[in-house]
């Protein structure tokens, strides 16, 4: 069984939920209409552009093209972070981008090469989407945890301070709070596995399944994700959170933000 | 241990200098007095002898080298601070004293007993106080004094206090007082004490200073008048 195909006709009926909305926008008052056009106008323009680019990428299957289309994704994850984490005093992103570049690269060759068993590992139906979900997710764990790393260090400066005073290294006054950094950031992925199917179905399941997959196929594929993004957000934030606590502190155990 | 700031400027980002050209010399047995209004970085020389922070330019010198990254804790270890605002970990009052031993900079040597702890607080006049009481609850004035024991636990050779009897009543402050006088006549460890209190040690003559923002740090006279 193969997925029913969408014809332009079709998207265009799409449209109809934009009026409805942009209608009670209207009606109610809401002002959302300009934002709910322009908003609908770049969900063509980017998916499309995006559909055009992964048509060429899996038609070359050239593995340093995906590769490339790989670390573009991994620099807008980075600058994401960057962003949210919203921090003058600390470089940010270079080590961000560093670190998510190495270690989601190992993680998805391995998911793709190894457990899936996709040939070549770098096959880019496969690479590409698989990768994707490991970004977006540890993003989250990321900046989670790097916001709580930064507002401990800055609350608990007396604290770091007089560890600093008794002849603490920088890690051994923080080590406490770089463990809670990483779980926080963690949390979410441990919760989500404890609720994946029970509260929703989730995304890549629900494609398999509209695809046409037959369930028991795609939930062995859920499985696989689910670890998957555990893991890679546990290896992408320890990574990480590490970098940038240590950019936290001059080379002389004192802190510098 | 002789310590020496060297011509030594500090200024917070980019701002006016709050020291600048400071030069001083510790010696083992010393005793520093330093007086002066709020706001003129007493605090912040102290912190600057500690390497807790780093000058904008100048020098500091420990036996007449510069510290490496690597020497900067095992020379806090060997340098008390006790800082104006007693900072207790949260834990115990025992959980405090120890805490230097958690450190590998220390973690060779022997933390005292419960009994030597139990005899160290009653020293300090702080017979109340349970070894278990949690710390982070106690009044200031006993804060100040688990700090400073805290501080003694490892032996240092420098110690540097920040208005350390602030807090304290009369007899608290002769207790400690003494104590830090004999630390200096007795056992050869220098002491940096910054305080607003009109205190003439008995024991050992001080070198007085001044810090003020038009002068900068200056010595003077022992009865405090600019020599």
């Amino acid at each position: 069984m193969s997925v029913l195909p969408i014809h332009w006709s079709q998207l265009a009926l799409c449209m109809a939920f934009v009026v409805v909305a942009a209608g009670a926008s209207l009606v109610l008052r809401l002002g959302l209409e300009r934002d709910l056009l322009w908003g609908s106008v770049r969900t063509f323009a980017q998916l499309f552009l995006v559909g055009y680019v992964l048509h060429f990428i899996f038609d070359l299957r050239n593995p340093a093209l995906v590769l490339l289309y790989y670390v573009w994704m991994i620099f807008w994850a980075a600058r994401a972070v960057r962003k949210r984490v919203n921090e003058d005093r600390v470089r940010v992103f270079g080590p961000t981008f560093v670190s998510m570049v190495v270690s989601y690269i190992l993680v998805t060759a391995f998911v793709t090469g190894a457990i899936v068993g996709a040939r070549p590992w770098y096959l880019p139906q496969y690479f590409i989407p698989l990768g994707g979900m490991i970004i977006g997710n540890s993003m989250n764990a990321v900046s989670i945890g790097l916001d709580r790393l930064f507002s401990d260090l800055r609350k608990q400066r007396a604290e770091i301070e007089l560890a600093f005073c008794l002849g603490a290294t920088y890690q051994e006054a923080t080590n406490g709070y770089l463990r809670d950094a990483v779980r926080s950031g963690m949390i979410p992925s441990v919760n989500a596995l404890m609720t994946v199917g029970l509260v929703s179905l989730p995304g890549m399941m629900t494609g398999q399944i509209l695809a046409g997959q037959p369930p028991l196929q795609a939930i062995r594929y859920q499985i696989v994700v689910m670890l998957m993004l555990v893991a890679s957000t546990a290896i992408g934030s320890v990574i990480v959170i590490h970098l940038i606590r240590r950019m936290c502190f001059s080379k002389f155990h004192q802190m510098s933000i | 241990m002789r310590v020496v700031l060297d011509n030594i400027t500090l200024s917070y980002d980019g701002a006016a200098p709050l020291l600048s050209g400071v030069s001083l010399t510790i010696d083992p047995g010393e005793f520093l007095l330093i007086r002066g209004p709020s706001g003129v970085g007493k605090s912040s020389l102290l912190r600057l002898i500690n390497r807790l922070q780093e000058p904008t330019s100048g020098r500091l010198l420990v036996d007449g080298e510069e510290l490496d990254a690597d020497g900067v804790t095992a020379y806090r270890r060997r340098v008390g601070y006790v800082q104006q605002t007693p900072v207790m970990a949260p834990g115990s009052v025992a959980d405090n004293v120890m805490l230097p031993f958690q450190y590998r900079a220390a973690r060779g040597e022997r933390p005292p007993s419960r009994d030597q702890l139990r005899a160290t607080l009653d020293e300090y006049r702080l017979q109340d106080v349970p070894a278990d009481a949690d710390a982070t609850v106690l009044s200031v004035g006993q804060q100040q004094r688990v700090a400073l024991i805290r501080a003694l636990m490892t032996s240092p050779q420098l110690l540097l206090c920040d208005e350390p009897t602030s807090a304290l009543d009369p007899e608290s402050r002769e207790v400690v007082e003494e104590r830090l006088e004999a630390l200096s006549a007795d056992e050869g460890v220098g002491v940096v004490m910054v305080t607003h209190l009109d205190y003439t040690p008995k024991r050992v003559t001080p070198r007085r200073f001044r810090i003020s923002s038009e002068s900068g740090l200056s010595e003077s006279d022992s009865e405090g008048e600019p020599s």
